[in-house]
């Protein structure tokens, strides 16, 4: 522990020094020049930092209850938009109308998932869990591609400039706030994936399903001891998780195009989230979300033609040396 | 029988596979040939892989950071100091041994386990992956070739007449790769590999330095990749940073020996000798499917539609892959308790 | 004369837990010491400091005069300090003789003496038809001895013995004690944890007594027998069933 603190206080100083190095007054000078985009990526890293939350919050859910780090996570990410795609183009269903369906349809798909391809393994070392989940997500994947091509599909919302009406409130989209521009869709997705968030927390606190999840979680023996069937929480916990990923799949669909490979971010994202915030941990997941999302946007800033996940991993790195029980530990 | 004796029974039973092989070149036409290529750089991938995640047990899910370092070394080295590929082979073994150990290090010195580790590896391949992509000296993402020269150039590593070539500097790597890997098999080295996946408390009560003894296998699981990444460069004579660093790549490098068997000898041939052939002719059913399944062709996608399928039904069902469930049957079959030295 | 093992002032918090309390304790060469205690007293914890499995917090440990406070298992190993766990942790997919190469690698490195080595001592424990069956094919018995087979083989001038009589039928376990004898015999030296009674009673030159983390007697098998404080902290009724 004390080597760890050192190495990240040594880490501190260095960036201190260099810091000294480029002198005070050029950094005043570049945040200065900077500070539209500082705060545009701060905005943007934020509300994208919701979704993560809710995509992440899935995937420690399923690694919580079930220890299991599901890799086919972003696949199912991918299904779901393609669900919604396919809503929206050949029914007219609204992405946020689709939420809940696509949501529902995803608890299914996890379910079954869960008892044909993960129960079965549930006594195998955790590699090999690993790896039938990466086998789910190269399937999954690649039948995408069979089926739609890579060709990317989007879809727009024809409300997306309209003013809203909140009361006697009226606002116009996209929003000008603190010079920074904020579209509907995202601050849609943002507002939802916080509100479900929310939602899934007080379920795992307050219903017994929760509790039974909670316990199972923490205790698996223990408990199967109070008469938890544990098998139906496993089902169940997965099906929650891969819902996660269908709510946020409706919620994305409005600003991100949808190719086959579009799951691989978001799942790379939600890995780095998860160690980030605590494995299993509900808060954690939320709180690593948003400071994903910052640090992915503002990676962009400071380092000026690097992709946006060059510095999500670095924090994963330094999460994995430094933290390896995340920010606020295991707490489900 | 001895240590000498095991040994030498050993190679000859290598030897006893490779002879043949050279013999294919002259045998079979041209298409064959490139897929018995094929099949033997991924059973020499698969070999490397497995000293580390099969024999040491440290599962990796980034091989294609070893990979990429020596798909990239030997080619740079060529490209702007005209240094053979085979010296170039070397220097990115080296470089790809120095990196393993040094972020094996790094991992395990903090603790970082089981399916941390699998992430740990993955992530760093990706921030390779990515960093590749950004880095003028080469070519960003573009990616770099490598200039076309008439003829065949054994100094070069680069034959234009002779593709078969190809196939004995393949053939040569692959039975380096399976010499290596059974030297350790009969090695104390190797036992200690073994001790640290079967249990690391206990390796350490017997006096095995365990951190030591991963890092070794990591070092040397990616010396052995770096230069099928070397090869790969020299036969595709293109190479950029997702060829290099990319996901599938550290999944292909994996498949063959989960498909034949995890920490065994022969499993990783057994797979390649299996997945590549089975790659291929899913590609060509694609080309020209029939009529019923028309809306297949010219899709991508289907061959590693199949990988995934299939490596879920191995996990399910043989979870000690091919040789494993061969070994069991074997078993079954041979009348009585069985006495003498299990089979490697 | 140095004692082979000397423990001084050794303590070790959990948190605020604290598992083993300020112990002192000496061992001399060839001795027997058997270690007991109630559940949770410290014993298996003071192995584990001693085999550096754990760090101390405070206090230190000379092994043959040299210090190894804080040094790592394998080095300690190599010195000559050889252990078992409680509950046998065997090279599952490893065969028994190849199991207890492992450990006789440390002192015969080329791989044909690592052998013969392991040999010797899979048949001495009487393994031999075991030989090449997977370690995860033995009964409880059978990994108790593969444990002590594979410290053996690391050659070992301290052998620390943590319950491998628990579990053993009183054929089985008095069998293991003419073992732990005959090792002795070839000038062995050993720290035994031990809960069943009469082995350990019989055994031991000493007994030392741990209870709630602190070391409360180290006296000859018939002292700590009569010694009222173990009574009161532990032997008590078990002890007496024992006996009758």
């Amino acid at each position: 522990m004390d080597r760890r603190l050192l190495g990240l206080f040594g880490g501190l100083a260095l960036l201190a020094l260099v810091g000294l190095g480029v002198g005070p007054t050029r950094i005043e000078a570049w945040f200065a020049a900077n500070s539209v985009v500082l705060r545009q990526a701060m905005v943007t890293g934020l509300l994208i930092g919701g979704v993560y939350g809710l995509v992440a919050m899935g995937l420690t859910l399923i690694f919580g209850v079930l220890d299991i780090i599901n890799f086919a996570h972003g696949a199912l990410l991918t299904v779901g938009m393609y669900l919604t795609f396919l809503l929206y183009d050949r029914f007219g269903v609204d992405p946020y109308l689709a939420v809940p369906l696509v949501g529902a349809a995803l608890f299914l798909f996890g379910g079954l998932v869960q008892r044909l391809i993960i129960h079965p393994a549930r006594n195998a070392p955790p590699h090999n869990q690993l790896l039938l989940t990466l086998g789910l997500a190269l399937f999954i994947e690649n039948a995408l591609l069979v089926a739609f091509t890579a060709t990317p599909r989007a879809i727009r919302l024809p409300y997306e400039r309209d003013p809203i009406g909140i009361g006697p409130l009226v606002v116009d989209f996209p929003l000008r706030i603190w010079g920074t521009t904020i579209t509907l869709p995202k601050l849609a997705a943002f507002v939802f994936a916080l509100l479900l968030t929310g939602a899934l927390s007080l379920l795992l606190q307050h219903t017994d399903l929760g509790k039974a999840i909670r316990a199972t979680a923490q205790d698996r023996v223990g408990a199967r001891l109070v008469g938890v069937d544990i098998h139906r929480i496993h089902l169940v916990t997965f099906g929650l998780g891969t819902a996660c990923v269908g709510a946020a799949a409706a919620l994305v669909l409005p600003f991100l195009s949808v190719d086959p490979q579009v799951g691989n971010t978001f799942n790379i994202t939600a890995f780095v989230i998860v160690v980030l915030g605590g494995m299993g941990s509900i808060p954690g997941a939320l709180l690593g979300g948003l400071l994903i999302g910052l640090t992915q946007e503002l990676s962009v800033v400071f380092a000026p033609g690097s992709t946006k996940l060059l510095g999500v991993f670095l924090v994963f790195i330094l999460a994995l040396l430094f933290r390896p029980q995340g920010l606020l530990g295991r707490r489900l | 029988m001895n240590h000498r004796q095991r040994l030498l029974q050993d190679y000859a039973r290598l030897a006893a596979v490779a002879l043949p092989l050279l013999a294919v070149p002259f045998l079979v036409d041209p298409f064959l040939v490139s897929l018995a290529i094929l099949t033997l750089y991924w059973a020499y991938l698969g070999n490397a892989w497995n000293i580390m995640g099969g024999y040491a047990g440290q599962f990796s899910f980034g091989h294609a950071m070893f990979y990429g370092i020596g798909a990239y070394t030997s080619t740079m080295l060529l490209l702007r100091f005209q240094v053979s590929p085979w010296l170039g082979m070397l220097a990115g073994a080296g470089l790809a041994a120095l990196f393993g150990a040094g972020a094996g290090y790094l991992l395990f010195r903090f603790g970082v386990r089981g399916h941390f580790f699998a992430l740990g590896t993955f992530a760093l391949a990706e921030m390779l992956r990515l960093i590749a992509a950004e880095t003028e000296f080469i070519n960003r993402s573009i990616g770099v070739h490598i200039p076309l020269i008439r003829g065949d150039s054994w100094w070069r590593l680069q034959f234009e007449r002779t593709q078969g070539n190809y196939y004995f500097v393949i053939l040569g790597l692959f039975v380096l790769g399976m010499a290596v890997t059974i030297g350790l098999h009969r090695s104390h080295l190797g036992a200690y590999f073994q001790a640290i996946r079967e249990n690391e408390e206990a390796a350490a009560a017997l006096g095995v330095d365990v951190l030591r003894y991963k890092v070794y296998a990591v070092a040397l699981s990616a010396a052995l990749t770096a230069m099928g990444g070397s090869f790969f460069a020299q036969y595709f004579l293109f190479i950029d940073p997702t060829l290099a660093f990319g996901v599938s790549v550290s999944v292909q490098i994996l498949l063959r020996p989960i498909v034949g068997g995890v920490g065994t000898v022969w499993g990783p041939l057994v797979g390649a000798l299996l997945l590549t052939p089975l790659a291929e002719l899913t590609r060509a059913f694609v080309r020209t499917p029939p009529p019923s399944l028309e809306f297949l062709r010219g899709r991508s996608g289907v061959d590693v539609m199949i990988y995934g399928a299939l490596l879920i039904l191995v996990i399910l069902f043989i979870p000690d892959g091919l040789v494993g469930a061969g070994r069991r049957l074997w078993g079954r079959l041979s009348p009585g308790p069985r006495g003498g030295r299990r089979p490697s | 004369m140095t004692p082979l093992l000397a423990v001084q002032g050794l303590s070790k918090q959990f948190g605020g837990l604290v598992a083993v309390q300020d112990v002192s304790l000496e061992l001399a060469e060839g001795e027997i010491l058997g270690l007991i205690g109630p559940n949770g007293a410290g014993k298996t914890t003071l192995f584990n400091l001693i085999s550096g499995a754990l760090a101390p917090s405070q206090g230190r440990i000379l092994f043959a005069g040299q210090e190894i406070t804080g040094l790592p298992p394998h080095r300690i190993c190599a010195l000559g300090i050889a252990r078992t766990f409680q509950i046998a942790r065997p090279f599952a997919r490893l065969s028994v003789l190849e199991n207890v190469r492992i450990g006789a690698f440390l002192r015969h490195p080329h791989p044909d003496a690592a052998e013969a080595r392991a040999r010797e001592i899979v048949a001495r424990m009487g393994l031999d038809p075991y030989r090449d069956v997977p370690a995860s094919a033995l009964t409880t018995a059978g990994r108790k001895r593969l444990e002590l087979a594979r410290a053996l083989a690391t050659g070992p001038r301290l052998l620390l013995l943590d319950e491998v009589m628990a579990g053993l039928t009183p054929t089985e376990s008095q069998e293991f004690v003419a073992l732990v004898r005959q090792i002795r015999e070839e000038g062995i030296t050993l720290l035994v944890i031990e809960h069943v009674m009469k082995a350990i009673m019989s055994l031991s030159d000493r007994v030392a007594v741990l209870h709630h983390g602190e070391l409360i007697a180290v006296d000859p098998p018939d002292v700590v027998a009569r010694d009222p404080r173990v009574i009161e902290a532990y032997l008590g009724e078990e002890f007496r069933a024992s006996a009758a």
